[in-house]
């Protein structure tokens, strides 16, 4: 029997060891501040080397400041103290606050600013379009000119608020500036500076910059870091903030966490193949339209977190958004009335034209079964047979733009920012691609062009509401819904959500002003 | 020598299916790179995209590109990453070392005792409800496991970290430095592949010990007066691992795929989880090199497995 007992000891020695180890660290300090991220990864934090997801700039970010930026409510200054815009010709003048240094201590003036537009017209940027600028002016050492060669209206959040500032000194001599992983690649000018970057770790760990010229951050230190389930980590507190589940919310917040849930600028859409018939014909896409009851997809799918989709596409989050007259509710009977005429008749395995039942294949990622299936059982409902099939993201998003399907569920953002995504969605290079071969009627294409160059918001504003009402009418494609996502946090730093999301509308809450003591104070 | 031969034709012929593989899963890497900045993106930068990473190469010439890169040790550059795939697979092949070298020893040097226990004391009961509990874990899958003794051991009773390989705040300083925060770190993750390993290994030698209990030459064995333990294990258990060797020299070339779902759980940055990355992403040249590591694990424990004949059985070592 004692040799039996014999046995526990070592394991009871092991334990107490390991239980003194864990407790001899201690709670982390409270200067450092853990942003757990399950994807880990995004690329080496410089401005050519990040991944060119929203979340490898959101990296980058801390690092490196531009023009303007924006806070909850709208843009603010940044490196630009002021900006004016001139008619004619157009241009955007930036008056750059004296005194700016970037980490290396030497100082940030317009001539950095006119090469970072040289240096990009060379090296182009997924963020970042230049082409609008025609010329760049160095009036004097803070005050820089950049003439348009006409007016853009999604100037200021698409360039001005999205382009970081380069350091000249650095990247003069940089040739191949994705290649370029050196710690100098990392020198910016904004709140942090990059203290280590560990790419298998996906840890960025970020120490403030004592002479930011909006003063030192609150948060001494900051880090992302990979982590494997982001709702145990945090509960166990190993990080401060995560993206949390819906179902976690209420449990979260008894224990005492700060629960946040973020607009709704992300959408899932039913896309159409144009290419075919019968779904290039509008009938037809009202018809599964109305056989959809949305509100009821997002309570059986999403368990009521998120809001039914607008089929002007943009979500009443949207500073942009307008309600489109034509609206699509669930309707079987007006569903079978556009089917048949179409040509269709109805009998008791389905539609039937020429002797073919009609019957569509409905392509979804993994993520999406569910929604899939209640799809199917809709179509089902007013007579369209549907055949699912599960495919990756990559090999949907190919045989979309090949237009090889007839149904699919794909989704995206960017709904926040500027109502350029609308033109991006319908007129950009690639939307054909991305839309089922779709073609905006000439009168959309005009509206869709006519608001990129109206400088008037009133105006603006007028131009993207009837647009939304043409997209309601055209249908291209159906949103779905727009799931509603949500942030847990300890608190102690005051986050919010920036307006139309940061930058180009990265929809997260972790702006970097959010750090500033001015900005903090101040922020909602 | 003409062992040799075979392996290098296997070798030559694997790095042309490498090098098509992933070429042949449907999806445009670019797409899957940028996801939903595809449709905003400039055609200037989208053309930029596949001129850097070749993708604009007809596939003769990008087979030729890379056969020659890789006779120069260059593995290519990674299209996610933004970085030499040598430099991204480096540090997750360390770390996947540690984590599956350390499981693989550990479940095999006892879960071969275990199954020699469970064969010598198969009348016991202890022995009868281990069995079960073998079938059990045996049955479950890693990531179940894992989640499991992340929520117990990590969460409830706060007695080891969440996620990753190391503690990634420098100011939480515990005593023994690094090396006591590594095997600190990678406790639960061995503990889970463990799990999941042991109970084969041991069944499996329980199942070849039994047939050789009451073999004549253990019998010869007890007659010469030798002792029990040195039949047990010289004579017995060293008869009864030809079968695990084979199996051995098969899960050490695919153990770090094994892997992959307890590197997801406990985020420990190993190279099953950046291969699964790696193949959802499109990343054909990270894709490539992955593949080829684990061409050459898998080569490598073949090697290891005829060795392991040759030691454990002497009649195979007078024939060669």
């Amino acid at each position: 029997m004692a040799k039996k007992i014999l046995w526990l000891v070592p394991l009871v020695l092991i334990l107490a060891g390991i239980g003194l180890y864990s407790a001899g660290g201690g709670t982390p300090p409270q200067q450092h501040y853990l942003i757990g991220d399950p994807q880990g990864d995004w690329g080496f934090p410089s401005p050519f080397a990040h991944n060119p997801r929203g979340p490898g700039y959101l990296r980058v970010s801390f690092l490196f400041d531009t023009l303007i930026w924006k806070d909850a409510k709208g843009f603010i200054p940044a490196l630009a103290e002021t900006w004016e815009y001139q008619e004619s010709p157009p241009a955007y003048v930036f008056h750059l606050r004296p005194g700016v240094i970037w980490h290396d201590g030497k100082p940030l003036t317009a001539v950095d600013v006119a090469f970072t537009i040289d240096y990009l017209k060379k090296h182009p940027h997924p963020w970042v379009d230049i082409r609008p600028i025609q010329k760049v002016e160095v009036l004097d050492p803070h005050t820089v000119r950049l003439v348009l060669s006409q007016p853009y209206a999604p100037f200021l959040e698409e360039v001005a608020g999205t382009m970081f500032i380069l350091p000249r000194h650095i990247w003069e001599q940089v040739q191949d500036p994705r290649r370029f992983h050196d710690a100098r690649a990392t020198i910016g000018s904004g709140p942090y500076k990059l203290a280590e970057y560990r790419r298998e770790h996906g840890l960025y760990r970020f120490v403030a910059f004592d002479k930011y010229y909006q003063g030192k951050p609150v948060v001494p230190e900051i880090s992302f870091v990979q982590v494997g389930n982001e709702l145990v980590a945090l509960k166990g507190k190993a990080v401060q903030a995560a993206a949390v589940p819906p179902e976690a919310v209420p449990e979260l917040k008894a224990q005492g966490f700060t629960v946040v849930s973020l607009p709704h600028f992300w959408c899932l859409k039913l896309l159409f193949n144009h290419g075919k018939f019968p779904q290039q014909k509008l009938a037809f896409r009202q018809a599964l339209a109305h056989a959809l009851n949305l509100p009821e997809l997002v309570a059986q799918t999403l368990r009521g977190h998120g809001q039914p989709g607008s089929p002007g596409l943009l979500p009443p989050d949207s500073p942009w958004y307008s309600a489109p007259q034509t609206t699509y509710p669930s309707d079987p009977a007006a569903a079978a009335r556009l089917l048949a005429s179409l040509g269709y008749q109805r009998t008791p395995k389905g539609w039937e034209q020429q002797g073919q039942i009609l019957e569509l294949e409905l392509l979804s990622g993994p993520r999406y079964g569910r929604e899939a299936e209640y799809l199917k059982k809709a179509f089902q409902k007013i007579g369209v047979n549907v055949r699912l099939r599960q495919v990756d993201h990559s090999i949907l998003d190919q045989r979309v733009k090949t237009q090889q399907f007839d149904l699919a569920l794909s989704g995206h953002g960017g709904l926040g920012g500027d109502p350029k995504i609308i033109y991006d969605m319908s007129l950009g290079p690639l939307a054909a691609e991305f839309l089922g071969g779709y073609q905006p009627s000439p009168k959309l294409a005009q509206l869709l062009r006519d608001q990129l160059h109206t400088l008037d918001q009133a105006e603006r504003r007028r131009l993207v509401a009837q647009i939304q009402e043409q997209l309601a009418q055209e249908l291209p494609n159906l949103v779905l819904y727009y799931p509603t996502w949500y942030l847990g946090h300890d608190g102690r730093i005051p986050w919010f959500f920036t307006k139309g999301g940061i930058a180009k509308g990265i929809p997260t809450y972790f702006n970097k002003i959010a750090l500033l003591p001015k900005a903090a104070s101040s922020s909602p | 020598m003409s062992r040799v031969l075979g392996y290098l034709f296997v070798l030559i012929f694997i790095l042309g299916l490498n090098f098509a593989l992933p070429r042949l899963l449907p999806g445009d890497p670019l797409t899957a790179l940028v996801g939903e900045q595809d449709l905003i993106i400039t055609p200037e930068y989208r053309q930029e995209l596949r001129q850097r990473y070749g993708l604009d190469q007809p596939l003769s010439q990008q087979f030729v590109q890379y056969v020659d890169h890789l006779l120069h040790g260059d593995l290519g550059y990674s299209f996610y990453h933004q970085a030499p795939v040598s430099a991204v697979i480096g540090p997750a092949l360390l770390w996947t070392a540690l984590l599956c070298g350390v499981s693989f020893l550990l479940s095999t040097f006892l879960g071969v005792w275990l199954g020699v226990e469970l064969a010598i004391q198969r009348t016991r009961s202890w022995a009868a409800a281990a069995v079960g509990c073998c079938l059990v874990l045996e049955s479950l899958p890693g990531f179940l496991v894992g989640m499991a003794l992340l929520l117990i051991f990590s969460l409830k009773l706060g007695l080891f970290p969440f996620f990753g390989a190391l503690e990634v705040i420098p100011q939480v300083s515990r005593p023994g430095g690094f090396e006591l925060d590594v095997l600190w770190h990678l406790a639960l993750p061995t503990l889970t592949l463990m799990m999941a390993e042991l109970p084969s290994v041991a069944l499996l030698v329980r199942a070849s010990m039994l047939k050789v209990l009451q073999a004549p030459f253990v019998l010869a064995a007890r007659a010469r007066g030798l002792g029990e333990a040195r039949i047990k294990y010289r004579y017995q258990a060293r008869n009864a691992l030809l079968p695990l060797i084979t199996r051995l020299g098969i899960r050490f070339g695919i153990l770090w795929a094994v892997a992959l779902p307890v590197e997801v759980v406990f985020a420990y940055p190993g190279a099953g989880q950046l291969l699964f990355q790696a193949l959802l992403k499109r990343d054909y040249p990270l894709i490539q090199g992955l593949l080829l590591v684990s061409i050459l694990a898998v080569l490598a424990g073949n090697a290891l497995a005829e060795w392991g004949y040759r030691w454990a059985d002497p009649r195979i070592r007078s024939q060669a």
